[in-house]
This record gives C-alpha cells, structure tokens and sequence, in this order.
C-alpha cells in the first residue's frame, strides 16, 4: 500500500517496488533505490538514496514525522494516520517488537508508572541496540520477555494496564 | 565566604550558574515552578524549593517567596541571573534588607540605569558621549525642536530597554501619530509613560563593553562585544572582538565604559552598550546592571569565568582581576537557538523535545537549559540554549560554527538553527561588514533554499521509513530475512 506524506502542505506518495536485491520505491512515481543502515540509537540511522549518503536523525511526534538532514530540519505529515498507528494511538497497550531479537535490559519494572516516552526496554536486533519507549503514559501490567531471552517478530515485550483500569 | 547560592532564575542561565558554583564547591539552590519540576536546573542544583504561582513566570518574580525559599534553604546570596528580577532595583533591596548578599550592584544604581534618561543625564554628567536627543513632554514644542534635530528619528520609552517600546518615525506626521502611541504602550508595559526623542543613527553597530567595578570607584573592563546581528530589537548572534574595528576605537570605547563605570561607583559585572556609527562616533545607550545573554563570548577569548568573578566580588568587595591580565584570544561567536520560526517573522513556536542531541568538540560549548521530553510553551522566553564557538581566528570561529548548527539536532519545536546557519554563512557577515539592520537588508538572501530532488526524495523516504507500517512493508518479507542472514551473530 502506498504511504502518502505531506511536506509543506505538497503531497508525495511512496510505494514500495521491490526489496530486493536493493530496496527500490516510487517517490512520487520516479524510482529511487535506497538503503538503510541504523546507527547505535534508534533516532539516528544512515540511509542511502540513489548512491547519495544521508545522516538521519528523526524523532516522531504524532502524525508528523521530524527529519533532521544535513543541518536542516523538515516536518513530514503522515496523511493517512493509521500507518503509524503503533505509535500515536493514545489507548495501546502492547509494546511489540517490529523484528526478532534479543532482550538487553529492561528500564522499569511490574507496577511501575511511566511517563509517554520513557524507556521501557532495550532490545538488540540485526546488530543494533533499539531503545524502545513508552507511546503513553501508564503503568506496567507485565513484563513478557526477560533480559537475555529472545523473541519473535511482533512478540509483545511489555504490556501497559489499561487506561480506564487506572482511572 | 558564600556558601549557599540560590539562584533566581530557570532555564541555561541557572545551568549555567549552577556549574560555576559545583566547580567553586558553593551549594547550589534552584528554585522552580511546577511546571519546570522536571526542568534541568532543577536536577542539576544540589536543591530544590517548589515556588507556587497561578501562572508559571509569576513564581520567578515572587520577591516574598524567593527570599523565604533563600532563608529557609540557607542560602546566603542570591544570584538573579538575567531577565526576571535582575533589573529590579526593589529585589535588589530587599534581598539587601534580609540580611542576604544580592549578586549584583547597588539598589541606587540598578534604579538610575534602570531609567533610560536619568542614565543617560549620568552618563552626560560624567563625560561620555550620548546620542542627539530631546525630551520634552509637550508635543507641540517636541515636534518643533525635533525638526532641528532632524528625520528620522527613534522614540525610546524611559522605562524601556532590551528593545522594548521603541519606535522609528521618518516625519513630522508621523513623530506625532507613533510618539501618542508610544506613550500609552510605555504606560501600559512599564507602568510608565514617559518617551523622549533621539537622532536615529543610520547603519548603526551595537558594541558594548563587559566591565567589573568593586563598588568604591574601582573598575575594568573585559573588552568589547559585537552584537549587531538582531531581529526584533533582539541579539541573536554576538561576537568578541567585534570585527574591523579599529584598534584605537575599541580603546575608546572600552575607557569610556570604565569611565562610566568609575564614576557610577558600580558594584559587580555590568556591560555598557554604545552604539557606533559609519564614522566611528559612539554614543551611550545604557548599562545593563547584570550579567549579559551573551557573556560567554567573553568568558571564552578572556579566559575567565565571569560568575566566578560575581561570587568572588559580591563575597569580598574586591576586585581580584588586573586591566593587564586581561587579554583577548582568539575569537568567539555565540548564536542563541531560539524557540522562534524566522521564516515567518520570527513566531515564537512551542511544542516537545522530543530528540535533543548536541554538538561537541574542543572550540563547542553549549550554554544549554532543555532536556529530552521537556514542553516548550509559551509562559518563557524563546531562547532555549546558546551556542558558543572559540577559535583562533574568526574565519576558524565562523567555520567551526558552521559545522555545529549543521550538527546541532534539536526536534519537536521548530527552533532558528538553520536560519542561524545562513546568516554565519552569508558573504556579507563573513566580511565582519555588520549594522543592527543587517537581518532586514539581507532578509531575502536569508531565506531557505528549496531542496534538490535528491535531497527531498531522501527526506521523504527517511519520514516514511520512521513510521511503522512502511517499516513493516519494507522487512516483512521473509527473503530478506534469508538475504541477511543469521539476524544475530
């Protein structure tokens, strides 16, 4: 499905062609290809587009996306909001795992109340660290996967009490 | 000796403060509102007392509060910072009056500089050149006396200062028209209506001078800074030494400050600004009777630390610096990163931090007062952090600078880092060829430039890539799984 984006009130659509042997999609209908590779920290990563190399730093916030490239910043609008569902909806309680890996360290604990983008756990994945945060505020129901146990894709790591239970 | 310092103040200037105060092993006192409760200045002080306040600011000018908070918390001086309370003669007093030790000059001369013309009748009175200017409350004869003064010409509020309440007026319609309306705006800000009448000065230089005095008539200086580049009547970018200036100007201009400052019997750090025009003639604006936004640009070619030399003053009463041992090296920019949109008239812009990662390196220091996960509202001043940069030279200061505001990741509130980065990298600034109205000369040339093809096509894909759906669609197919390999090896 293609993902439209609004960058100063002009809309892009992205639709992926094909992933491999490179990852190629259509921005706006011209081919580009491009590659990925994360740095340490889940905000950074290095993406290549067309054999041009970018830092990448970005930081979600609702439905905007923030890229930091080359010393400028752009605001990215999602247009359809449910792609980044996981993340903006208000009342999710699962934090899942986008890909296999390993747990490394939890960073709260059963019955702990955290804030909307505290650290909960930090996974490894493909050789990277990911932190992963809290997508509201809340309190830890359960904690699923321990520290040096592996999961699978889309594995719940931890789960947040409802929020109408702690009202 | 102090032991105890509380600081009136939040954001960098506290950080800042606060630093100065672990290094000289003072205990350190933060003060907060709730809404700061998770502010770093308020972890970074050894303690913390929780001011209450209806609205936020309040609680930083809440003079019956602050003091309570000082005695209760054994604070034995009190620092204001800047902004706030700084200027307020009445705290000055009162922190005086409560047996505590304010970090600053005298009541008496907070409240004549605090006045824009019983500082300048001062400074007439001890010698220093003043700007062309007329003050007389009836219109009539005002209007007839500024025509030999000549157009055109700046209404100034006397209350005022930092910008605020003035006005240009081209003609005598006009002088009539905006002077009725900056009285009533004066009256409204300041309480005070009163205005008077200077010559403008064209392309005018805003310079000013760092200076210390022990309150008995003793006093030096710490050298010049440049502080041209503003928006809005506001520095945004300040430099030290101030570029193409000549060499005997600067040494007039420095006595003059110490002159002033001699004669004011001044107590602590103050800064004397001037305004200097095409012809080298300078004039007297006023004095801030406080530390400056901008002091480290000349903590960073003097090598001393400026709040180190507050405490050490408001503790002894002396001086304990030399005029010789102070000496310029090398050259130092700061630019304030400002919660503001400049492309569309420097709006001030609120939102969350929600990634902050800051550049580093030997000639880098960040005066810095946000956190990851902070809210920016709108209850604060815009200006976040600063940025300051010490090289050799100032070519080597403006290249370095470059590089940090291309490094400097700030995301969640738009912020004027990139808008910085155009003026530092714009030929006229390069050449040092500055006057306050250099942002509105050039305010086309600083405008962003729209992004290649391949730049936008990597923003796009980058934002795509952040969200979890297209992360999805792109790893979910099990071939790439295989294609990697071993996912953990």
């Amino acid at each position: 499905m293609p993902i439209k984006l609004l960058n100063m009130g002009q809309a892009h659509e992205i639709e992926i062609r094909s992933r491999l042997p490179n990852l190629v999609c259509a921005v706006d209908g011209r081919e580009v290809s491009i590659a990925e590779a994360q740095a340490l920290s889940r905000d950074c990563s290095f993406i290549t587009v067309d054999g041009q190399h970018y830092q990448v730093w970005r930081a979600l916030d609702g439905d905007m996306v923030w890229v930091h490239i080359a010393g400028r910043v752009f605001t990215i609008e999602l247009a359809n909001p449910s792609a980044n569902a996981n993340l903006s909806d208000e009342t999710e309680n699962d934090i899942c795992a986008d890909m296999p890996g390993l747990v490394v360290e939890l960073h709260s604990s059963v019955g702990a109340t955290i804030a909307a983008g505290d650290p909960l756990v930090t996974i490894e994945s493909m050789k990277m660290q990911i932190v992963l945060n809290a997508p509201r505020a809340g309190v830890i129901d359960q904690i699923h996967h321990q520290p040096n146990t592996t999961f699978d894709k889309g594995a719940v790591l931890v789960s947040l009490k409802p929020s109408s239970v702690q009202s | 000796m102090i032991q105890s310092v509380l600081i009136a103040n939040r954001g960098e200037i506290a950080c800042r403060i606060i630093a100065t105060l672990r290094r000289m092993r003072i205990t350190s006192i933060a003060v907060y509102h709730f809404d700061d409760r998770r502010a770093p200045h308020v972890e970074l002080a050894d303690a913390a007392v929780e001011l209450t306040a209806e609205i936020p600011s309040a609680a930083y000018l809440d003079v019956p509060q602050l003091l309570a908070a000082a005695t209760q918390s054994g604070a034995q001086a009190i620092h204001p910072g800047y902004g706030f309370l700084a200027e307020n003669s009445g705290f000055a007093r009162a922190v005086t009056d409560a047996g505590l030790i304010f970090v600053g000059p005298s009541a008496e001369v907070i409240e004549i500089m605090g006045d824009k013309i019983r500082a300048t009748d001062f400074a007439i009175s001890a010698g220093i050149p003043v700007a062309p200017r007329i003050i007389n409350d009836d219109i009539a004869s005002l209007l007839d006396e500024v025509d030999t003064l000549g157009y055109p010409v700046l209404i100034k509020a006397a209350a005022g200062g930092g910008g605020k309440g003035m006005k240009v007026a081209d003609n005598r319609e006009q002088l009539r028209e905006r002077i009725a309306v900056a009285r009533s705006e004066a009256q409204r800000y300041f309480l005070d209506g009163r205005v008077y009448v200077e010559r403008l000065i064209e392309r005018p230089r805003h310079i000013e001078v760092q200076i210390f005095g022990d309150g008995k008539g003793n006093a030096i200086h710490l050298f010049e800074r440049e502080c041209s580049i503003q928006r809005r009547f506001q520095k945004i970018i300040e430099e030290s030494p101030a570029p193409n200036l000549d060499p005997a100007v600067r040494d007039q201009i420095c006595a003059a400050a110490v002159k002033l400052t001699s004669a004011a019997k001044y107590l602590n750090a103050g800064t004397v600004e001037f305004i200097l025009d095409q012809d080298n003639a300078f004039y007297f604006l006023e004095m801030n009777t406080r530390l400056q936004v901008e002091h480290p640009v000349t903590e960073q070619v003097t090598g001393f630390d400026l709040v180190e030399e507050q405490i050490h003053i408001a503790d002894s009463g002396l001086l304990r610096l030399k005029q010789a041992d102070v000496v310029q090296r090398g050259h130092a920019i700061e630019c304030r990163i400002c919660a503001e949109q400049p492309d569309d008239d420097f709006r001030p812009a609120t939102g969350t931090v929600r990634l902050l990662r800051l550049p580093e390196g030997d000639e880098i220091r960040i005066d810095n007062g946000v956190s990851e996960g902070q809210e920016i509202g709108a209850a604060f001043d815009s200006m976040l952090a600063k940025l300051i940069v010490h090289s050799p030279t100032r070519e080597q200061a403006i290249a370095t600078c470059i590089s940090a505001l291309r490094d400097y990741v700030l995301l969640g509130v738009a912020v004027n880092i990139e808008f910085l980065g155009r003026i530092v990298r714009h030929p006229v600034f390069q050449a040092g060829q500055l006057h306050t109205g250099f942002i509105p000369e050039h305010i086309d040339e600083l405008r962003a430039v729209p992004l290649e093809q391949c730049d936008l096509d990597a923003v796009l894909l980058a934002a795509a890539l952040a969200t979890d759906s297209f992360k999805r669609d792109v790893y979910e197919i099990p071939d790439l799984h295989a294609a990697i390999g071993h996912w953990r090896n």
